[in-house]
């Protein structure tokens, strides 16, 4: 739990640092992230060496940013266990020859199998740049501007902020569990439901004192103010060198252009 | 449960955002007109907080040596209520794909629906309906609440199946796979009925005026606007979204063909868009080593596809070092 804590702050940090990509415009990350991720999930099934030119972007957000890859390596290991055991079923279930180096097979399998890991490695690395250059306030001051529900974007951010506070509470509990039961391994079946009850209990008390604050700084006369930040010439310029090299890279084949290429050298 | 975008196709995940933005537009509505109290907001948003800190309790499931957690849309839909519980659990989902990477962006939709509409939306309120006709009691209360954890469980992992078959990205066969999926959710949906109802049963204990405010008023409630808008929402974003679904094959493959003299087949007409202008790029339409037999020739053609995947993964990296060298440059500048 102190784990995931950590995780939220860490973010949090790195999101309000300064740079060029921390100063877009959060409507044209989002533009960009969603030509990016729809562009990198269309690839056919065995697309391996075409979506290796999206890495690009990777690298040189990370560069920009100053990400670490730590960062995104601890999303990926949440990511990967799931794209893989779809991976590994084709590289089961679909075992037609593809071609040869050498002596070694590749199968369509393979070929899917890479193919699925390196596009959800791509498609959980772009969600980790977005959020490692954007405080969750911009980004739902932009959901505001676009017309999201102000109740689902609300409950978002409450959502958000109170994670900490309640997961301390869980923490809490969970400890003195664990003293009072120094066998068990986990929580034990019969007792998880006084647990997380006694848990919802602290958290329905707690919403009625987080009521009462927010009564008491006027909540309910005003409506919360959206983050104000200006479309500069720079966010357009960026959205349209993004989706502009996405497409291309999606209709033409870059690995295939530099294959030509080292054709003609040999 | 958590899908991942990378095995979605396009239509399937947008079709699936769109259904989910449709349920979600409906509970705003109905949560705007009817049940939102000046608590509720503050409710949702800590019972939010409250479904990741519960998943953070794991508990032994007897018998098989591993543990699990509960999934929280059955507990928060009887609890707050359906149209509460889906926008408090699509909150949730939003911010671990976010920030945890827990399920992908364009996967968004599916794990809403999958985790959210189905338990809140679709299994709470005919539970709701079978057993709510004379008011709750611990036994009616822990009935429905294991019940709706169990089926929205095993509905949801289907659905997960499906949409995997529909985007056609996996290879494994429907029936293994819905056999794989299903008993294993079953063991977990178990373990996870078995605490909601114990959990519910607490609640009703220590407050039982709870449940009286929260259903008051809210069993003879239609379900029919809630399926016919996913149904139209399905229908025309899938219809409309499939005209755009491209057929162009990978070049990669395509260099596979050529050595292997089989064209993949594909006719829509954004291949043919994609061939031409593949074809007016490539450098050298035909190409391998100059001097070659067959053999060479086809050792050589993929040789220097995976040269050029590799040059272009240098080049992708060296982009990152060239932007990192001149930052660093302006800096010290």
């Amino acid at each position: 739990m102190q784990e995931k804590i950590r995780s939220i702050a860490t973010l949090e940090d790195i999101a309000n640092g300064d740079s060029a990509l921390h100063r877009m415009h959060p409507g044209a990350k989002l533009i960009c992230l969603a030509v990016l991720l729809s562009t990198t999930i269309s690839f056919p099934r065995t697309s391996v060496s075409a979506p290796l030119a999206y890495l690009s972007f990777i690298s040189v957000s990370f560069a920009l940013a100053d990400i670490p890859l730590a960062l995104a390596c601890k999303r990926l290991i949440v990511a990967l266990p799931f794209a893989a055991f779809g991976g590994i079923s084709n590289l089961i279930f679909d075992r037609a020859p593809s071609f040869w180096i050498g002596r070694i097979v590749i199968t369509n399998g393979a070929l899917s199998c890479a193919s699925l890991i390196l596009r959800a490695l791509l498609c959980v690395s772009y969600v980790v740049i977005l959020m490692a250059v954007t405080p969750l306030s911009r980004l739902t001051a932009q959901l505001r501007r676009i017309r999201v529900p102000e109740i689902f974007v609300r409950v978002l951010e409450m959502t958000y902020r109170y994670i900490g506070v309640l997961l301390d509470e869980a923490a809490g509990l969970t400890a003195s569990y664990r003293l009072r039961a120094l066998t068990a391994r986990g929580v034990r079946l019969e007792h998880a439901g006084i647990l997380i009850g006694g848990l919802f209990l602290r958290t329905a008390d707690r919403a009625e004192r987080v009521h009462r604050a927010m009564l008491c700084r006027g909540e309910g006369s005003r409506a919360g103010l959206p983050l104000r930040q200006c479309v500069r010439r720079s966010d357009v310029w960026a959205v349209a060198i993004v989706s502009a090299s996405a497409i291309l890279f999606r209709i033409i084949n870059i690995p295939e252009v530099f294959a030509h290429l080292a054709d003609r050298v040999m | 449960m958590h899908m991942s975008d990378a095995l979605l196709n396009p239509v399937v995940g947008g079709a699936m955002l769109a259904v989910s933005a449709g349920a979600i537009a409906l509970s705003v509505r109905k949560i705007s007109k009817e049940q939102l109290d000046e608590g509720k907001l503050p409710m949702m948003a800590v019972s939010g907080a409250f479904v990741f800190a519960a998943q953070m309790i794991n508990f032994t499931i007897p018998g098989t040596g591993s543990s699990g957690h509960i999934g929280g849309g059955a507990l928060l839909a009887a609890l707050l209520g359906p149209f509460p519980a889906l926008i408090t659990i699509a909150a949730v989902l939003l911010i671990q794909a976010l920030c945890f990477a827990d399920g992908g962006l364009i996967a968004y939709g599916c794990n809403v629906f999958n985790m959210g509409v189905i338990p809140c939306l679709i299994v709470w309120p005919v539970m709701r309906r079978v057993f709510q006709k004379d008011g709750w009691s611990v036994g009616r209360l822990r009935a429905s609440g294991a019940l709706t954890a169990f089926a929205g469980l095993e509905l949801g992992a289907f659905c997960v199946v499906l949409q995997t078959m529909l985007s056609g990205i996996t290879l494994l066969p429907f029936k293994p796979f819905t056999a794989l999926m299903l008993p294993i959710h079953a063991a977990i949906g178990l373990g996870e009925s078995l605490v909601t109802a114990a959990v519910l049963s607490y609640v009703y204990r220590a407050r039982p005026e709870w449940f009286a405010d929260r259903t008051a008023g809210a069993s003879t409630r239609s379900l029919k606007p809630v399926l016919v808008t996913l149904l139209i929402a399905t229908v025309a974003v899938g219809g409309l979204l499939s005209l755009y679904a491209s057929a162009y094959p990978d070049g990669l493959e395509w260099s596979i063909a050529r050595v292997s003299d089989e064209e993949p087949e594909a006719s829509a007409p954004s291949f043919n868009v994609a061939a031409t202008i593949q074809e007016t790029t490539a450098f050298m339409p035909d190409y391998g080593f100059a001097n070659g037999a067959d053999e060479s020739a086809a050792l050589g053609t993929s040789v220097s596809g995976i040269l050029g995947a590799a040059m272009t993964a240098l080049l992708a990296g060296g982009a990152g070092a060239a932007a990192y060298l001149t930052k660093k440059k302006r800096k010290s500048a």
